[in-house]
This record gives C-alpha cells, structure tokens and sequence, in this order.
C-alpha cells in the first residue's frame, strides 16, 4: 500500500547544521499490517514518518501510495493526506477549538465535507476512542492528559483514513493510559482493518503489539522482519541501545543457564512466557499440567 | 516562512571575529553604523565596503549565509530606491515620461542609500552571525552597566532580552510542529483572501499562545527553584574580560572612522 523507494532526507543542507537524517531507507507496508518502527533517540523515526503523508519530500527518492509517487501531479495532496492519518508525538498540544466535537471536526471540515457529515464522523471517531457524548461540549483544555490525547487521535480518525502512523502515542502516560491507548489502536486494527504503524521506544510494546518491526540506527534501516525474527538479534540490538523485551530477555538468560526450551514457545506476550514456563517447571518436577 | 531571516543567527566558528568579546563587536557595529552616516561620498561607502569584506572574510563565514538576510529587505530598499529616484531632480535629466523625470543625480542617490542600508544590514547581521545570543546579552549588560547609577533595569533588560532571544529558536521549531501537525488534518495555510487567511492561522496561534504561556510557567517556576532573585550579588560563571585582541580590535576601528571622517571633510568632487 505504501511504498518507499530509496529515501533520503537531508536537513538544512549546505549549513553547518546540516543533518543528513534518513538514508536510502526502502520498504513497503502491505494494507492491514501493524508495524512497529523502532530506534534509539535520533535514528530518524519521527523524520521518516513525516514522509508518509507528503509533509516532507525526500531529498532524493520516492514514496509511493497504491502504487503512485505522491508527489507526482495526478495524486491530490489533501487526498493522501486524509487517507494516510499521522498522530504526531504529545498530540494533544495540537487541540485549540472551543469544544471537543468542533475540534474533532476540524480534519473532515478541511476534506470539505457538509456539516451533518462532518459531525456523524466526528460523534463516531469520539465513540471509537472511549469519549462519550457528555464531552462534546466540553473545552479540550479542560480534559485531563489521557482524554486530550484520546481528543486528538479521534481528530485523525475522523477523517477515516486507510492507514495511521502514530509517533509515540504512549509518552508521557501513566501504565495504565498507555495500556489504554495501545489496546484502542489493536482493536482499531482488528476491527477495521487499519494499517498501523506504530513509533516506539519500548521493545515491550512492539513485542506485544506489532506483526512486523523496522529497526532504525542513525537514520539507515538496520532490521526489517517479522516481530519474532528480528528479536532474535539480540547482540545487535543491544549494540545500537535498544535491547529485546523483557520476556525475550528471560528466555536467553535461562537458555544461558543451561534450562532448555522447545524452539516454538512464545516468547514475545506474557501470556506465553508464562505459559512456557510453567509448562516447563512442571516438567522438570515431573508433574503433570 | 523563516528561514531568510539571518539576523540573530548564529554562524559557529573559531575565527577571531568570533573570539572577540562582545562589547567590542558591539560597539564596532555601532561606529560602523555611526561611519555609514557620516559618508557622504560614494569613496567613504567604497572604504565600508572593504572595511566589511575584509571582515567577513576573516569570520569565515560564507557569503551567501549573509546575503541571505538582504531578501527579507529587499522591497525596502527597492521603495527606497523608488521614491529617491524620482525625488532628486538635480544633474542631467536621463529619462522622461508622463510625470515622472529620472536625473543622473537621483539614479547616484538612489544608489547610494541602496548601498547605505544593505552595507547596515550586512554590518548587523555579522555581529549576530559571530556572537551567540548569550554572550550578546553579556556583553549588552555589562557594557551598559554604568546605566545602573541612574537606577536604570539593565540586568532585568538584558535578563528579559535572552530569554526573548532564546525562546525565538524554540518557538519556532514548536510552531513547524503544530503546523505539520494541522497540515496533517488537511489544514491550508495557503488560503486566498485575507480573511480567510488569518482565519485559516487560528489552529496555529491558538496551541502556539497555549505553549508559549505553558513554557513561560515553566521557566518562572525553574527560575524560581533555582534561587533566582534578580542581578544583585549575581556573579557570572564566564566573566567578560578584554584581551589583546579586543584592543587591537579598537584601533583598527577607531582608524577605521578616522579614515571615514578624513574623506568627508575632504574637500574633493568624488
Ligand atoms: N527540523 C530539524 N532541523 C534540523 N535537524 C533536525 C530537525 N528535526 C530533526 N533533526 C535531526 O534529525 C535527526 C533525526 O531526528 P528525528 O526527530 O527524526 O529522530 P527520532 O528517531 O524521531 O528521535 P526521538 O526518538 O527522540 O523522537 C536528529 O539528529 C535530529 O537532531
Ligand atoms: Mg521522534
């Protein structure tokens, strides 16, 4: 569905600022995958992500929607933009409209739909993100962090698009907002059938979240693979300041010990570390299950 | 929109323009300003204009980093232009239709106030370009301290300047993020009309203000924690202190404007 060909992006070139910030980066994301992008402070995920929608136009190279460049001059902007949503990183520091319905209404308002559509989206993108209706009328700065941050996301939702790139929607909450707002992008996934890509820092949360993870190190993709199959590089992970997920990280220290463990345990959900361990130590003891 | 605007950027670099103290490029911008009203020959802007090149080289810092900051003025200095053209109706007439009559000494004034400002704007913008806003302010605060005998603010002003000059880099970046941010809602900054235009910059300035006021806070409140209490008894971690090369700094300025002063009252037709 999105294609990257060979990007480049160059900030403040010929500057003594200049950064060279993605370099030649290909990969393409199908509709329907969940994709976590990973990568220490810097490596270029937030850069790269402002590609997606047309926000930044690479320095040399191309992205391609459905199989167009989107910067070529049959592709309408505003249409990419409406079909490719980006919640950027603390979005919430976005909102400015008096209510939280006219500012959820704001996106469908600038794809020129009427003002019963706009609203019917807008009243459904709030209901997709757990806010009811006693917070329509409700000023979006009155809202607490959680709530501003379900506001905003509805904001982009509302404007039904095909894919959503989402710059560390967890920062700043607590566990529990952060479980929250993760389990309401998987059900977005899994009932509409959204592509996602997720920008995280945590390697928990792609553990738990992603089919697929793209690994970046200063601004050159390093891993790109099936969630299980690129945690299996621990060593190099670790070497670029990432590491695997705690629960991958059990499975090696216990496997360093000498314990084994069949080759096809789940490794990457607690569900399933704790499964496999159980299983085993019931094993060892001779029990039964 | 702001990437032409040069003044008060800095240009990292180890030459010795960079290495000056402060006061010293302070007050040298100031006798440069001082020398360009002073000239009223075209040989006294020629001399500026060497005076400049030769410092600008020894900065190291590219040309075309300091011209950049001569397109945010360029329609000034064409207005300019404009009116002293047609304004000056001695020498030769050159031209003439409908009203308006073009003499040879409008088109030298003309010329000669275009030179003036860009030789201003090219002379400040140098000084920002080598000085960091945090030694400009040191340098402002110290050099203005005689000011204090009159009980005049000048470490609240110089306090309130840095932070100012601070901020503008900061507030920047936030307002390409919130920008990007509602141009991912399909927001149009590019409206027809006005407006429609300055309606289309209320999803702008409204989370700009907000986070504007949201820093301020938070700064007072660092500020605050940190003990601060004003400029009384406050004593800095570099302290500003001249060196040789501050003095030789001067003499060459000072004949600099003696040079500027000696071609004004010579009594020649150039
Ligand atoms: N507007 C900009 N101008 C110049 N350089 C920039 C700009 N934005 C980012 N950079 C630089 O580009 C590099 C990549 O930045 P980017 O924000 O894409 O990293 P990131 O992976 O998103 O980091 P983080 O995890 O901290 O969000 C960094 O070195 C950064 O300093
Ligand atoms: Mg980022």
């Amino acid at each position: 569905m999105i294609e990257f060909r060979n990007v480049d992006y160059i900030y403040e070139p010929e500057t003594p600022y200049e950064m060279h910030a993605v370099k030649n980066v290909s990969f393409t994301i199908e509709a329907g995958e969940f994709v976590a992008l990973l990568g220490h402070t810097g490596s270029g995920k937030s850069t790269l992500i402002e590609h997606f929608n047309g926000l930044l136009k690479p320095s040399s190279g191309s992205v391609l929607f459905h199989g167009t460049d989107i910067f070529s001059k049959e592709v309408s902007m505003k249409e990419i933009r409406s079909k490719i949503g980006i919640v950027f990183q603390y979005p919430e520091h976005q909102l400015f409209e008096s209510t939280v319905l006219r500012d959820v209404c704001f996106g469908p308002k600038n794809m020129g739909l009427s003002e019963e559509e706009q609203k019917e989206r807008a009243k459904a993108a709030l209901t997709s993100v757990g806010l009811d209706e006693s917070y329509y009328e409700m000023s979006p700065f009155e809202l607490s962090g959680g709530e501003k941050r379900r506001a905003a996301i509805a904001g982009v939702l509302a404007m039904e698009p095909e894919a959503l790139i989402l710059d560390e929607p967890s920062a700043g909450l607590d566990p529990r907002g952060r479980d929250e707002i993760l389990g309401l992008i998987r059900k977005l996934w899994q009932e509409r059938g959204l592509t996602v890509v997720l920008v995280s820092h945590s390697m928990d949360e792609a553990a738990r979240y992603a089919q697929r993870v793209i690994v970046m190190h200063e601004g050159v993709k390093k891993f790109d693979g099936p969630t299980r199959e690129v945690f299996t590089h621990a060593k190099e992970l670790e070497e670029i300041g990432l590491g695997v997920p705690s629960t991958v990280r059990i499975f090696s220290m216990l496997r360093a010990r000498g314990e084994a463990f069949p080759a096809d345990i789940d490794e990457l959900s607690v569900e399933g570390a704790a499964q496999a361990l159980l299983t085993h130590v019931l094993h060892k003891e001779g029990g039964h299950v | 929109m702001f990437k032409d605007i040069t003044l008060g950027q800095y240009y990292p670099g180890e030459s010795v323009i960079h290495k000056l103290d402060p006061r010293t490029k302070l007050s040298g911008t100031m006798l440069f300003l001082i020398s360009l009203f002073i000239n009223d020959k075209f040989i006294g802007l020629g001399l500026a204009f060497l005076f400049l090149m030769t410092m600008i080289k020894i900065s190291g810092v590219p040309l075309r980093f300091i011209t950049r900051g001569l397109k945010g003025i360029f329609l000034i200095v064409l207005i300019t232009v404009l009116f002293s053209v047609f304004y000056v109706d001695s020498g030769t007439l050159l031209v003439e239709f409908w009203v308006f009559k073009i003499y040879s000494g409008g088109l030298a004034n003309a010329a000669f106030i275009a030179l003036r400002i860009m030789l201003l704007v090219i002379g400040s913008s140098l000084m920002t370009l080598t000085t960091t806003p945090t030694r400009l302010t040191d340098g402002l605060e110290k050099g203005l301290r005689f000011l204090n005998v009159i009980h005049f603010p000048v470490h609240a002003l110089a306090m309130i300047m840095s932070i100012a000059l601070r901020f503008i880099p900061i507030l920047t970046q936030e307002m390409n993020k919130i920008m990007k941010a509602q141009m991912a809602r399909g927001a149009d900054f590019e409206k027809r009309g006005f407006l429609r235009r300055i309606r289309g910059y209320v999803p702008l300035l409204v989370p700009l203000i907000i986070s504007a006021f949201r820093r301020a806070a938070d700064l007072s409140q660092a500020m605050d924690a940190r003990c601060y209490h004003g400029g009384k008894g406050r004593t800095k971690m570099k302290p500003l202190r001249y060196a040789r090369r501050d003095f030789i700094g001067y003499l060459v300025l000072f004949s600099f404007l003696a040079a500027t002063i000696a071609i004004r009252i010579m009594p020649c037709g150039c």
